[in-house]
């Protein structure tokens, strides 16, 4: 079959060739005198041709993660250290990888009865989708750390649990009062 | 039958059904909570408004009204949605929405049908009303009066099929919640029924509660074997452990109660099991002995038909000379769904023995070497020189001690107090351990010491009990009635099939 989608002068591939030889010179040009956007990350390493492309000297400078990176997970407090999770187990449900492991118990007192006994993420499974995030009624879950899952050197160490999940400031929401009150008892009949 | 045209459509209904029963009956679900087919009519959600030719204009209760011949019924016209999220909006204003902790969420219909029917914010803005939460109601039972929506199912339930009024409604208005009686506990044989037919998360059970949430377990059919009944159950289980036991519907058996003893029963098949086995060493304990006299076979009236079959099989290939019938010591019996015997086969123990031509003894003498086909019941007053037991729980060992599956773990039958047949299906996905049915143990030990024949399969071992025309595939969900079983007398309330003795 003839191709068609090439016009005479292309299938020269000799006007072809120089125009790329343009692209890449063009680039060329632009790298070598630092034309294109600066990197704030290597800013301060004041000087010509600090660029996008320069090289970023990791670990000992970083680049920050935009905003709404989605780094390691974390269980948020509430004001008192505490869990805000109340292992509704939805997180679990959500999971396409199937990476969070929750216990629930029961507190005695308080009007919120359940929280998680254990609450384990296997980061090695995770698939960093969100979705647990998403998925959590109660704000108890955020991947807000700016951080990634570490490297480990077992498996075992990249399941994270409770209390190393547990980190990161605490969050109140003006709702949340509702769930602090004490809870009713029947008065004795 | 009485001709109800519902939603234009017409109905061939039963002239004592409710319009709730006669549009359910061509797939139209008008919506509910207090209504219960087998609890009188309380009228309190009045979620089942619907409009009739007989009052236009006017909505009635579907589950009050019964059907009339010609009668037309809407249940989807702009009054009767509009009421249906009117009422929806009510039960919800001092709802506390706690569905992140309350394991009924996933089957909860005031879920369902906010979904359906209402799916408005809310219109609230005062603080809702404050209630005594988890209260505990009895051994079983747990009651949370914020999300209760007062359906008085629980209260009709205890007084009308438990006969024990041990529930009741106190205070007035918004402020009215459930109640038990001073000094007096929720701790009726029956009184897990109230947590099934609770449509809200009022009312839990103290077993399950937090254990699971409901939609990670899997729902398989089965027979409970908590006593000679046979309640027909749903298993629900995840991995190889179960959660709970739900009724399932038998009108003749069990109708849609069970008792909270049975309700208990999984707790034997996920703690404290045997294992492992050593049926090399088995085998070997065996086979010095094997066909020469002085061997015994007992069996545990806990045993299913299968296992007892192959039990008497084994005792034949393996020249058994004597037989040994055990069982769990009787406990409480009434005249509704507990039998005294707590056994769930003894009966099917009995006809595998006729059925093999064998004479069963209770106590456990006369031998040098035992094999127990499940320990149950078992006393030995003296220690054996071979001594092997296929066994579930720990607590008898023999000097081998083969793992048993329960009977929620395998496939099989088991026949009950009044002579029905019905079959049982491996409800728990996982294995646990090396565990596996008698009749398996049974046939890899006649194969270790090089006897062929035994059967392979629970359907093989079900054909060794003599029932013609029967197939273990064959036996219907809801069982089958062994003519030649049915006891001539029937406790008074015992759910019974038509035409058997009052």
């Amino acid at each position: 079959m003839p191709r068609t989608d090439l016009s005479p002068g292309e299938r020269l591939y000799l006007r072809e060739a120089v125009r790329g030889m343009g692209v890449l010179a063009r680039h060329f040009w632009k790298n070598l005198f630092g034309f294109r956007d600066p990197a704030p990350e290597v800013m301060e390493r004041k000087g010509r041709g600090v660029n996008l492309v320069s090289t970023i000297n990791y670990p000992e400078e970083r680049k920050e993660y935009p905003p709404g990176y989605r780094g390691m997970h974390r269980l948020v407090p509430r004001l008192d250290g505490k869990p805000r999770c109340v292992a509704c187990y939805m997180c679990a449900t959500a999971c396409p990888a199937q990476c969070i492991y929750i216990e629930a118990g029961e507190y005695e007192e308080e009007a919120i009865e359940k929280y998680p006994v254990r609450f384990e993420i296997d980061e090695l499974r995770c698939i960093v989708c969100g979705f647990c995030v998403e998925a959590c009624p109660k704000d108890a879950i955020r991947m807000d750390t700016g951080t990634h899952a570490p490297a480990v050197l077992s498996r075992p160490l990249a399941v994270f649990d409770k209390e190393s999940l547990l980190r990161g400031p605490a969050v109140e929401h003006s709702t949340d009062v509702l769930t602090y009150r004490v809870p009713l008892k029947t008065p004795p009949r | 039958m009485t001709k109800v045209f519902v939603d234009g459509r017409e109905v061939e209904a039963d002239p004592r059904d409710n319009l709730i029963e006669a549009a359910r009956r061509i797939g139209v679900a008008i919506p509910y909570f207090c209504y219960h087919p087998r609890l009188s009519i309380a009228g309190q959600c009045r979620m089942c408004l619907v409009e009739t030719s007989d009052a236009p204009g006017r909505l009635v209760p579907g589950c009050q009204v019964r059907v009339k011949e010609g009668m037309k019924v809407v249940t989807s016209s702009p009054a009767v949605r509009d009421n249906q999220r009117g009422c929806m909006e009510f039960h919800l204003i001092n709802h506390p929405v706690d569905c992140a902790i309350c394991d009924q969420s996933g089957e909860c219909k005031l879920q369902d049908y906010y979904m359906e029917f209402d799916h408005q914010p809310s219109r609230i803005r005062t603080s809702k009303l404050n209630k005594p939460k988890r209260e505990i109601f009895g051994p079983l039972v747990v009651y949370d009066a914020e999300r209760c929506i007062m359906c008085t199912r629980c209260v009709r339930f205890m007084d009308e099929i438990a006969q024990e009024p041990q529930l009741a409604v106190v205070d007035r208005g918004s402020h009215s919640l459930i109640s038990t009686f001073p000094g007096q506990p929720l701790d009726s044989k029956y009184s897990g029924n109230t947590v099934d037919i609770c449509p809200v998360g009022a009312l839990l059970n103290r077993d399950f509660r937090f254990q699971s949430r409901v939609w990670f377990v899997e729902k398989s059919p089965a027979v409970c074997t908590g006593c000679a009944n046979g309640c027909n159950v749903y298993l629900e289980s995840r991995g190889n452990l179960i959660y709970r036991l739900l009724p399932r519907r038998n009108e003749e058996v069990n109708q849609v109660w069970m008792c909270d003893e049975g309700r208990l029963t999984h707790h034997e098949t996920n703690e404290k099991r045997v294992e492992q086995g050593d049926l090399a060493r088995a085998i070997e304990l065996l086979r010095p002995i094997a066909g020469k006299p002085g061997i015994g076979i007992s069996l545990s009236a806990q045993c299913t038909n299968e296992e007892a079959a192959a039990a008497f099989d084994f005792g034949a290939r393996i020249g058994a000379e004597k037989y040994f019938f055990t069982a769990r010591l009787d406990g409480d019996g009434d005249d509704f769904l507990i039998r005294q015997d707590k056994n769930p086969n003894r009966r099917g123990v009995e006809l595998a023995a006729r059925a093999a031509g064998v004479t069963l003894h209770d106590s456990v003498e006369g031998i040098k070497a035992l094999v127990a086909f499940r320990t149950d019941g078992l006393l030995l007053e003296k220690p054996l020189e071979v001594f092997i037991a296929i066994a579930q729980n720990q607590g008898i060992e023999g000097q081998v001690t083969l793992p048993c599956q329960s009977v929620y773990e395998q496939d099989g039958s088991v026949i009950n107090y009044y002579g029905r047949l019905q079959r049982t299906w491996p409800g728990v996905p996982a294995e646990r351990g090396e565990s596996a049915p008698a009749w398996s143990w049974a046939e890899r030990i006649l194969a270790g010491l090089g006897i062929a024949g035994a059967p392979r399969s629970a359907a093989a071992a079900f054909d060794l009990l003599g029932l013609p025309g029967l197939k273990l595939e064959a036996i219907p969900e809801e069982g089958v009635v062994l003519e030649q079983l049915l006891p001539a007398q029937w406790p008074k309330r015992a759910p019974r099939p038509a035409g058997a003795a009052r």
